[in-house]
């Protein structure tokens, strides 16, 4: 399973990541983290709100910050 | 256990608080403009060279945090309002409904949609890859800096109402200008094509927030902002001190009025880099020491739109010569607004 996070750098970006890690630790899974904080790369991948949360490819959370609970729930969701 | 309690409490708490904190930022904005004198007492520093060197900057800062705490305290929980109660996907969505309206929407939208510079360059892009092109998209990126919502209020409480005015016209029409122009240049045909294919993705999440989780958002966002804003705030208030007591009249008479004060007005801000809300703190300061006021407004215009860090990281997305081609053009706008000024208003 793959988690991407896109974003400038900026502090909710860096939340953001941090929620995720604590997400994927707590439900112990085996789940790469992927900060990318490159502004042109997020638009060139069609993201136009950051900070983005991508699950296997697939936009899940964008424009704000991605609560833990809420990213364990959607990775609970997520077929393995 | 005592902690989620606590959390509880603060959950209880934030949501009025926000809302209560925005209303006395706002008596404290517009009660000195029905009554003519503060809300609550300020402090008036006089002649700044009365006072000791080394006292100035603290002297400087106390004036401005007795005088100036309303206006941030409005700008800043304002600032988490929009971010947290504004509809984005459906104002973004209008954005791109069509190639002209899409100019007058994006000028029209750039001054509540973006508080902060951070999500002003993702938005940037998704005007750029929703099909209206390259147009409106710097017409976004121009507008936002230039008539931001926080330094229009700073703009009228601190400057004047005329300033404030004439800044918003000039950059409304010249941000859409500055896009049509840019979007037909050769160089801007070859951003366009770059990024015509790029599928914009939509979030899956479809969360609805209340209006009691709303406010709570909005308090986190204006502080946020504050933390943001506030140091540098501080820093350049220390800084501007020295430049209205120590920088000579005469040389401010002589190069910062007139015809050549506006081209300089104009020009200086592209070097200068001044973060959100200190370019008015600074000419406030400069008009205080004699430049004049049509000088102001060219700078005004200008150092927000074509500012070194945003030319920087714009030029990571669209390339140099675009940048370069929107730059000259805003020097130009912000030329145009200061003759404006100078020909029909002059004073503050």
């Amino acid at each position: 399973m793959k988690i991407e996070i896109y974003g400038g750098g900026c502090e909710k970006c860096k939340a953001t990541e941090a929620n995720a890690r604590k997400a994927v630790q707590d439900l112990g899974l085996k789940a790469e983290v992927i900060p990318v904080f490159d502004k042109a790369a997020a638009i060139k991948r069609g993201l136009t709100d950051t900070p983005a949360l991508l699950i296997d490819g697939k936009l899940k959370i964008a424009g704000r910050i991605a609560e833990t609970e809420e990213i364990k729930k959607l990775l609970k969701v997520e077929p393995h | 256990m005592s902690k989620s309690t606590d959390a509880k409490i603060a959950d209880q708490i934030k949501p009025i608080l926000s809302w209560i904190l925005f209303a006395l930022g706002l008596a404290t904005i517009i009660y000195p403009r029905f009554s003519g004198h503060p809300l609550f007492p300020a402090y008036q520093y006089g002649n700044l060279t009365r006072f000791p060197w080394w006292q100035i900057p603290f002297v400087y800062l106390f004036s401005y945090a007795t005088r100036a705490w309303g206006a941030l305290l409005f700008a800043f929980t304002l600032g988490g309002l929009l971010v947290a109660f504004l509809p984005r996907e459906r104002m973004k969505k209008a954005m791109s409904s069509g190639k002209v309206s899409a100019y007058f929407l994006a000028a029209a939208l750039a001054p509540v949609l973006t508080v902060c510079s951070c999500a002003m360059i993702p938005i940037f892009g998704g005007l750029l890859i929703s099909g209206v092109g390259l147009g409106p998209a710097i017409t976004f990126l121009l507008m936002a800096p230039a008539s931001n919502i926080l330094a229009l209020i700073f703009t009228f409480d601190l400057i004047s109402w005329k300033i404030m005015v004439f800044r918003v016209v000039f950059s409304f029409f010249g941000a859409m200008a500055i896009g049509w122009i840019v979007s037909r240049t050769r160089a801007g045909k070859k951003v366009e094509e770059e990024y015509a294919g790029i599928e914009p993705l939509h979030a899956e999440d479809g969360r609805v927030f209340t209006f009691q989780e709303k406010s709570a958002r909005s308090a986190s966002e204006a502080w946020d902002l504050a933390q943001k804003v506030l140091g540098f705030l501080t820093i350049g208030v220390l800084v501007i001190s020295y430049v209205e007591a120590y920088i000579p009249p005469t040389i401010v008479a002589k190069y910062l009025t007139g015809v050549r004060g506006v081209i300089l007005g104009a020009v200086i801000g592209v070097p200068t880099y001044t973060p959100t809300l200190v370019e008015i703190f600074l000419i406030k300061a400069m008009l205080n020491i004699g430049m004049e006021p049509s000088a102001a407004l060219a700078f005004l215009i200008g150092a927000p739109m074509a500012s070194l860090p945003s030319m920087l990281a714009v030029s990571r997305v669209v390339g140099w010569k675009v940048v370069l081609q929107y730059a000259v053009l805003a020097v130009f706008v912000a030329a145009a607004a200061g003759f404006a000024y100078l020909a029909f208003v002059v004073t503050l």
